[in-house]
């Protein structure tokens, strides 16, 4: 597979920024959202710029070559209680591998280069399938409201799922594989 | 080496370590990946597995990549990427 590139939003150039709104307001990424309304390009930017002074946030374009598929991110840094949320879109279509394997390097880079203790993401009860990912990537649901579900993950939890047989054999082919954090 | 067969085998024993259920009555080619009870991180884990038993990945071998909807497609593919040696 092509090379993967996660680079933070603050790096992105105007293209890239449209590349990514783009997908970001596609209709089956904004209905599995928490948000569901269409962001204009002028709100985007705001955005970005706003992002520029919170060091509680990190948003991550995710490339596979020169193509942008989606993105990832982390929120709600917090180092005094060590916890911290994340989030990811995809387009449709793109390599059978890299969901996973950037779910896979957000969850390592959060556990061991930011040192956070307790991962948490909300879900929507209805994103099936974003439920079954996060389960199978060893998130616990321990609360559920407003149609959402709230599950966490810590690092033992991590650690054990890493040791399962199937993760195991996954983690041999992410080794394989040339990725990047670009973050300026 | 039966390929349609291996897949299938290990299609099963994914769907078990990943604590998954097959959502259709049987497994055809016209089932929708995505629907057939495996999430994306178990077709990850089913292309790994099928590399470590078969030799051959065959998504990383193509120029321009092509991602089965069905899974018909997903077994054409193994079939039509086979290594020739």
């Amino acid at each position: 597979m092509n090379n993967i590139i996660l680079k933070n939003y603050l790096l992105l150039t105007e293209d890239e920024n449209k590349n990514i709104l783009e997908i970001r307001n596609s209709k089956n990424i904004r209905l599995a959202s928490l948000n569901e309304d269409i962001i204009t390009f002028e709100n985007h930017l705001k955005w970005i710029e706003n992002n520029k002074k919170d060091n509680a946030n990190r948003y991550y374009a995710v490339f596979e070559g020169n193509d942008i598929v989606g993105a990832i991110y982390i929120t709600g840094i917090n180092t005094i209680r060590n916890t911290c949320s994340w989030g990811l879109y995809f387009k449709k279509n793109i390599n059978i591998f890299t969901s996973s394997i950037c779910t896979y390097l957000i969850i390592q880079k959060i556990f061991y280069e930011l040192k956070i203790n307790t991962l948490h993401l909300k879900v929507k009860k209805d994103n099936i399938a974003a439920y079954k990912f996060d389960t199978s990537f060893g998130f616990k649901k321990y609360d559920e409201r407003n149609e959402q579900y709230f599950m966490y993950m810590n690092k033992i939890m991590w650690n054990d799922k890493k040791n399962t047989s199937s993760f195991t054999i996954l983690l041999k082919k992410i080794e394989k594989i040339h990725y990047k954090f670009i973050e300026g | 080496m039966n390929i349609e067969k291996t897949i299938e085998k290990i299609f099963f024993e994914v769907l078990e370590q990943t604590d998954s259920k097959l959502l259709v009555d049987t497994l055809h080619d016209d089932v929708l990946l995505l629907e057939s009870g495996l999430d994306s991180l178990g077709f990850a884990i089913l292309v790994a597995t099928l590399e470590d038993e078969l030799d051959y990945d065959p998504f990383s071998m193509m120029k321009n990549a092509i991602y089965p909807s069905t899974y018909g497609e997903f077994v054409r593919i193994y079939k039509e990427m086979y290594p020739k040696k």
